[in-house]
Parts: C-alpha cells; sequence; structure tokens
C-alpha cells in the first residue's frame, strides 16, 4: 500500500497552490454529502429547572424580544413584505484569530443562531397574537427571514428557506438575486486594500479571490475585519443612504422621531457604545503597540492546547490582535454620531456611568446630528459646540466603484449620485 | 546519451543556484528584488528544476546505465588532488532531487502568499533557495568537496532561518543551540571527508560510496573503515537530530511555519538519512560501525515517541524524531521508495503544524504516525 504514498501530494499541491478550486471541491462535498435541516427549538421545555437557568424562551420572552428589536431600529409600523435578519460571522481555513472578526459584543460569537431564532420567533403566530394585542400588528403579508453573512468569503447562507410560505417566493428570490450583487461589488470593494488582488482583476474575479483567501491555509489575512474603522453613525440611514464611506463607519439604525422620551436612545447607546468603542480600541492599541498590545506577527504563532496563541515554542501565551489584522488601520479615536436632538443626548449620555466616563476621560468622540437642522454639535466638557464641516462633500457620479477604482489607500467619504440611463 | 542527462541534471541544479546567486548577490549590494518579481522567479524556476530532474530520472530509467559521474570541469589543473565540479547520477540521488525540489516548489509557493508584506520576506527567499541549492548538491554530489558545500548551505540557512524573527531572544538562542550542534556534525563530516581523501587518496563518491566492495578496493582496512563511519554517522546524527543531538529539533521550530515544515517536515531532516545510503557499501565495511549506529537508532526511536507537548509544531518535531531513527534502521535502497512515499505525507504537517485546524486533535496523529509500518 506504501506505494501509494505519493498520491497524499495531490490533496497537497491542490489546497496549497489553488486553494480556491479546493474550497470549490470541499463544497461540492459538503453540499451533497450533508442533506439534513435542522430546526431551532425555542419554546421553553421545563417548568422549573434542578439547577441552572431555564432553556428556552415562553411565548412572553419572545414576544418581548422581537417588540424590543423592531422599536430599536424604528421599523416597528413600516414592515415590508420580507424582513431579512442577518448575522455576521468570519469562517476561515486557518486563523486563529477568526473570533476576532465574529461578534466583538460578545467576544467573538456568529450572529447566525440568533437571526434565525429572531426570524422564528417574528413568524410565530403565537408571538404575533400577543403582540397584535398589545398594538403591534405584524400583517400577514409580511415573512422573516434569518441569514448569516460570512464576512471572511462573502457567502450569505439562509436559514429555514424550506419554511418560506409559496407566497413569499417570487420576493424572497428577488431579495437573494439582490443580495448576491451586492456581495459581488462588496468582494470587489474590499479587494482594493489586499495588496495580492492586481488592478487589473475583472470586477468578477474579486468574489472568487476572496473565496480563496478564506480557503487558503498560507493566508495569514483571509480578511481585515473591521481595520481602519472611524466612526459610527447611529440615525436612520436616510441619513446616510448614497455615501461612500469607504468601509469604516459602524452604522446603527434608530430613528429619533419615533423616540420623544430617549428611552429607544437609552437602549441602543447602552448596547452599542460599549461594543464599538471596544473594536475601535482593541485596534487603535494593536496597532500603536503591536508586540505590548497586540500580539506581533502571526507567522511564528503556534496555537496552544486550543487555549490560545505564544510565540514559537516558548512564550508566554500573545492577546490583542496580530499585525496582519490592524497594518492597514489607522489609529484615531471614534467619533460616534447621534442623530436626534441634543437635550435627549446629554440626558442619556449623563443618565449611563460607563458611556459617561468613556466620553469625559476622551476614549471617543461624541457628536449630535440635529435631526430638524442637520447642524453638527460635538459633546465637549463645556457643552455642545457646533461643528463647521473644513471640506465640502465630493459627489461623484456613477457607483462606488467609479471613485474607488485604482485607488489603494484611505479615500474621503463622497456622496454617490447614480446615473440613469 | 549521456549529453542530455548532463544537460538536464546541470539544470535542475544549476536554475536553483542561479536564482540564489541572483537574490542574494542583489541583496548583498542593497538592491533587494522586489516582492512581485521574487514570487514569480522562484515559482518559474523551482518548476523548470523539478521537471529537468524528472525528464533526468525518466531518461536515467530509460538508458538504465545504472551510475553516472558527469563532471563539468575541474576548478584546478591537476585532476589529482584538484575540486572539480562532478555529479554522481543514479536511480536513489535523482529521485530524492526531485522530491526535493518538488516539495521546495511546494514550500515556496505557501511561503510566498504566508510571507507576503513581512519584512524579512527577501531574507527569507535568498535561505529558501541557498537551502535547494544545498539541497540539490547534497542529492547529486559526485566527490566530497561537493557534498561538503552542499550540506553547509543546508546547514548554515537552517541556522539562520531558526533565528528569522531575529528580535527575539528565544528565536537567537535556539537558532545559536542549531548552529553549534551543526558545527559539531560539520567537523565529524568534514575529518572523514579529509580521512577518506588521506585513505583512499580521492574524494570522489563514485570510487568510495559508489560500487559495493570498492571499500576494500581502494585500500580501507577494517579499523579505517569503522572510524570513518563513526565520523559519518555522527555527522548524520547531528543533522537528522538522532540521539545525543536530538534536543536542537523542537527548538528548532521558532522559524517561519513553512521553513519548519520543509526542514524538520521533510527534507533537511532527511539528507542526513540519505547520506547513510549513499555510503551503504562503506558501512558494509564496517561491522562495528554499524552495530553501535543500531542501537543508537532504537534509543532514538523510542525516545521520538515519548513526551508529546500539546503544542502542535512541536509534536511533530517529535514524530520527526522517532521517524528518521527508523529510517535510519532500514538502510537499503528501497529507502528512496519510503522517502518518495512518505515525504509527501509529512509535508502535509505543513497545514497541520502551521495551523490550528481546529477540529483535530494531536494526540491522535502522533498515535498513528508512531505506529510501526
Amino acid at each position: 500500500m506504501t506505494a501509494f504514498g505519493w498520491l497524499a501530494l495531490v490533496p497537497l499541491i491542490l489546497r496549497v497552490l489553488f486553494p480556491w478550486l479546493s474550497s470549490r471541491w470541499i463544497r461540492v462535498q459538503e453540499t451533497t454529502m450533508t442533506a439534513s435541516h435542522t430546526r431551532l427549538r425555542l419554546d421553553r421545555e421545563d417548568d422549573a429547572p434542578p439547577i441552572g437557568k431555564y432553556s428556552g424562551f415562553t411565548v412572553r420572552d419572545m414576544a418581548d424580544i422581537v417588540r424590543r428589536v423592531l422599536e430599536d431600529i424604528g421599523i416597528r409600523d413600516r414592515l415590508s413584505s420580507l424582513v431579512l435578519v442577518i448575522g455576521h460571522g468570519s469562517i476561515s481555513l486557518n486563523n486563529p484569530h477568526e473570533s476576532a472578526h465574529d461578534c466583538g459584543a460578545c467576544g467573538g460569537g456568529r450572529g447566525g443562531p440568533n437571526a434565525r431564532a429572531l426570524a422564528q420567533m417574528a413568524n410565530d403566530p403565537r408571538v404575533r397574537q400577543l403582540l397584535a394585542a398589545e398594538g403591534l400588528p405584524i400583517a400577514a403579508t409580511t415573512w422573516f427571514v434569518g441569514a448569516q453573512r460570512n464576512t471572511c468569503d462573502n457567502t450569505v447562507t439562509f436559514f429555514d428557506e424550506d419554511l418560506i410560505p409559496a407566497d413569499f417566493q417570487p420576493l424572497f428570490k428577488t431579495a437573494e438575486e439582490a443580495i448576491d450583487t451586492a456581495r459581488r461589488r462588496e468582494a470587489h470593494e474590499r479587494c482594493r486594500r489586499f495588496d495580492a488582488f492586481p488592478d487589473w482583476y475583472p470586477p468578477l474575479a474579486a468574489l472568487a479571490h476572496v473565496q480563496g483567501r478564506a480557503a487558503d491555509l498560507a493566508q495569514p489575512r483571509p480578511e481585515y475585519g473591521h481595520a481602519t474603522n472611524a466612526f459610527c453613525v447611529i440615525g436612520r440611514r436616510t441619513r446616510t443612504r448614497g455615501l461612500f464611506l469607504d468601509r469604516r463607519a459602524f452604522l446603527v439604525s434608530y430613528d429619533p422621531t419615533r423616540d420623544h422620551d430617549g428611552a429607544i436612545l437609552a437602549r441602543i447607546l447602552a448596547a452599542v457604545v460599549p461594543v464599538v468603542a471596544g473594536i475601535s480600541l482593541e485596534y487603535y492599541f494593536s496597532y500603536v503597540d503591536p508586540t505590548g498590545y497586540g500580539c506581533g506577527t502571526k507567522l511564528p504563532h503556534n496555537v496552544t492546547s486550543l487555549l490560545g496563541v505564544m510565540d514559537g515554542a516558548q512564550s508566554d501565551l500573545r492577546t490583542g490582535l496580530p499585525w496582519q489584522m490592524v497594518e492597514i488601520h489607522e489609529p484615531t479615536r471614534l467619533s460616534i454620531v447621534v442623530e436626534g436632538d441634543r437635550d435627549i443626548l446629554a440626558r442619556v449620555v449623563q443618565a449611563n456611568p460607563s458611556i459617561e466616563r468613556l466620553v469625559r476621560n476622551r476614549w471617543i468622540w461624541l457628536a449630535c446630528l440635529d435631526t430638524a437642522s442637520g447642524w453638527l454639535w460635538e459633546l465637549r466638557s463645556t457643552g455642545f459646540i457646533l461643528h463647521e464641516p473644513e471640506h465640502p462633500l465630493t459627489v461623484v457620479a456613477g457607483d462606488s466603484a467609479a471613485w474607488y477604482s485604482g485607488k489603494r489607500g484611505f479615500l474621503a467619504p463622497v456622496e454617490i449620485i447614480p446615473v440613469r440611463g | 546519451m549521456t549529453l542530455p542527462l548532463t544537460t538536464l541534471v546541470l539544470v535542475g541544479v544549476g536554475v536553483p543556484a542561479a536564482l540564489f546567486a541572483l537574490l542574494g548577490g542583489a541583496s548583498l549590494v542593497n538592491r533587494q528584488l522586489p516582492e512581485r518579481w521574487t514570487g514569480p522567479l522562484t515559482a518559474v524556476s523551482m518548476s523548470i528544476s523539478c521537471a529537468a530532474l524528472l525528464m533526468a530520472l525518466v531518461l536515467h530509467r530509460a538508458i538504465g546505465t545504472g551510475t553516472e559521474l558527469l563532471s563539468y570541469g575541474a576548478w584546478s589543473g591537476s585532476r589529482e588532488g584538484g575540486v572539480a565540479i562532478e555529479f554522481l547520477v543514479d536511480k536513489l540521488s535523482l529521485a530524492f532531487a526531485a522530491l526535493s525540489a518538488a516539495i521546495a516548489g511546494i514550500v515556496a509557493a505557501f511561503s510566498n502568499r504566508y510571507l507576503h508584506r513581512e519584512p524579512g520576506y527577501n531574507r527569507y527567499f535568498v535561505l529558501l533557495t541557498m537551502f535547494v541549492t544545498g539541497m540539490l548538491l547534497v542529492a547529486v554530489a559526485g566527490n566530497v568537496a561537493v557534498l561538503f558545500i552542499g550540506w553547509e548551505f543546508v546547514g548554515l540557512s537552517s541556522a539562520l532561518l531558526v533565528a528569522f524573527f531575529h528580535e527575539r531572544p528565544a528565536a537567537v538562542s535556539n537558532a545559536l543551540r542549531v548552529f553549534t550542534v551543526y558545527r559539531i556534525s560539520d567537523a565529524a563530516m568534514l575529518s572523514a571527508a579529509v580521512l577518506l581523501r588521506h585513505l583512499a587518496g580521492t574524494d570522489s563518491l563514485s570510487l568510495l560510496f559508489g560500487r559495493t566492495g570498492a571499500a576494500s578496493a581502494i585500500g580501507l582496512s577494517g579499523t579505517n573503515a569503522t572510524i570513518i563511519c563513526i565520523l559519518l554517522i555522527v555527522a548524520v546524527a547531528g543533522k537528522s537530530a538522532l540521539l545525543p543531538f536530538s534536543s536542537w529539533l523542537p527548538r528548532a521550530m521558532e522559524g517561519p511555519t513553512p521553513s519548519s515544515a520543509v526542514y524538520y517536515g521533510s527534507l533537511s531532516i532527511h539528507a542526513g538519512c540519505f547520506l547513510l545510503l549513499r555510503a551503504a557499501p562503506l558501512l558494509e565495511q564496517a561491522p562495528g560501525a554499524l552495530a553501535r549506529g543500531d542501537s543508537r537508532r532504537d534509543d532514538r526511536t523510542i525516545c521520538g515517541h515519548h513526551d508529546a507537548r500539546p503544542e502542535r509544531r512541536e509534536v511533530v518535531a517529535r514524530l520527526r524524531l522517532s521517524h528518521p531513527g527508523r529510517d535510519h534502521r532500514r538502510r537499503d535502497r528501497d529507502r528512496v521508495v519510503h522517502d518518495r512515499v512518505h515525504s509527501p505525507g509529512r509535508t502535509r504537517v505543513l497545514p497541520a503544524a502551521a495551523v490550528p485546524e481546529r477540529a483535530k486533535c494531536p494526540p491522535r496523529s502522533a498515535r498513528d504516525a508512531g505506529r510501526p509500518r
């Protein structure tokens, strides 16, 4: 049998020289071999567990979760027919720091299961009945679909597709096509920061390129993740629609016109600010001191006892982000822009000590975008100061690619105006 | 028919050597080649080298001439006592050379992406091409001088790559340890070469190692053969991390992962085994040395199986410790088959070692590799 040992060269050559091909091959194998559907069981199982917490949710819990999400992002009374709930995760073949690209709020978990659970809760007739009785009707013409986007190879996986009623199928197909276009374009925009992606590649090759990176054993930078993050806009999406932000912004939906007492803003800030500030500072410190706060270059890293990484065969466990993740980052303080009323924002910040400390000690900048006037007010220790923009916003006709094509470094935000023709 | 063979072997060995001269020379005059040239250049030259050596292997099989000495001219006028560039080609050397070129090519392709944008990218590729040149010279060496140059290239590049991250004290001190052991091994090798030349009056490997019974024919007594063999075994033990010297191998894992894979996972670690295969006729003249070598290898084999720490590359290193031990015990021409068969499998360690694939658990593979084949 040993005479056939050289056959081991075939998968080796395939994986090392043609990672994209081998990723295709693995995907073919997976789709043909794993066909069993799974279902989430969300209902509370026991009345009184012997120890620990309950498993699952009561209908009351589920209704509260759905209500809160719909209210927070401001869509409770303007639901479309098909609502996509998309979590994110980063999946690559060879990356001990993979979870650093996953959810920053929960220490590196993937959002897919939560998105799937939320969609299932919102589709549950018992939940809808309860919500309707409390004044938040979800029409029978609305269906929720959970999904997860793999931020590394730009795959979007939909969950429970087989449960989508026939009426919604045409709409779902349209949405799938739109997402397919979006992920191709996003891959192309992301590729401009990869040195290894030559300028002359056609846009269509970009998706294959990012897929190859995810499957490449030799790739220390499968994606750049949140590197270059600089600001966060909490407000209505109409405020940022059409802007090219160079993948540097966290965009959080919030509708100040439906939040007169600041209760929703308080909830959003409590959830969002520690997360985005944490991500931003993690990149900041890993960049300014790669060997102290970061974990240096990835190349000598060894995974130790599936516990962490260390350098070579003898070192401390290394924490922080590796240089390959932060090398294109610009260490800057995160600017958070909140759309709404200045007084409400000031009150919400004062009421939350952890956010107040972050702002007072200048770990982050906070500013208020006035809903009515559109003026920007910076929050300083002395109060709000009106911010005068130094540069006018450039307007570019066409699409994002018209602005970023052929450019490698940082790009200023511009307004993209589509050309109709 | 020897002309195409001569050319093919020269191309196979010469192209990586030329690349090494180019990359190293450019670095010496501080005109380092940019990454976008180094990568494709290395890929092209490794492919050419591998193809040429494979063709040479096929051609050699087709002609079926057995061992052949190819001479590319002498450096000094007199053949007697002069130093000539001579390659000794047979089934064993061509197969080993082709395998080395293939594995080094794959590792070069891996490294090109792995070390992308790394400050030491150019240095790494200079050292890798130095290693490939050295490995090919060891494989096809026709006299002791060529063998020794190749042997030194392999050793020097190995120690420098262990110290690749020279800003870290651990890497540098480990590299020093590796370097020290290599010098001991090199000293033994050089002594063996000088003794051989002194006693046999020639440094041609074809006369010394090439034919069975040649050693006695050129007047080596049993005692002299035994002394030379012990020196050779010390040289090999140092290079392949056999028992008294084995402590350097886990320490050598400080370098970049692909270099660890190609040196201590597949090629460099077997250079010693290869040398013993080469010297098989001589070793048969020295029964005392054989017995000693065998017992040592048993110890080594046992030792390598113990003590697998939960750190991947180190586990692999300790597996490697056990493997050359078994390889050395076989010491027959079938070894080349064995090597051809297992080296690809072990270079797959490259992903496994580099790379934390979460699902795999080291103890299982450790058990598998420890199973007698």
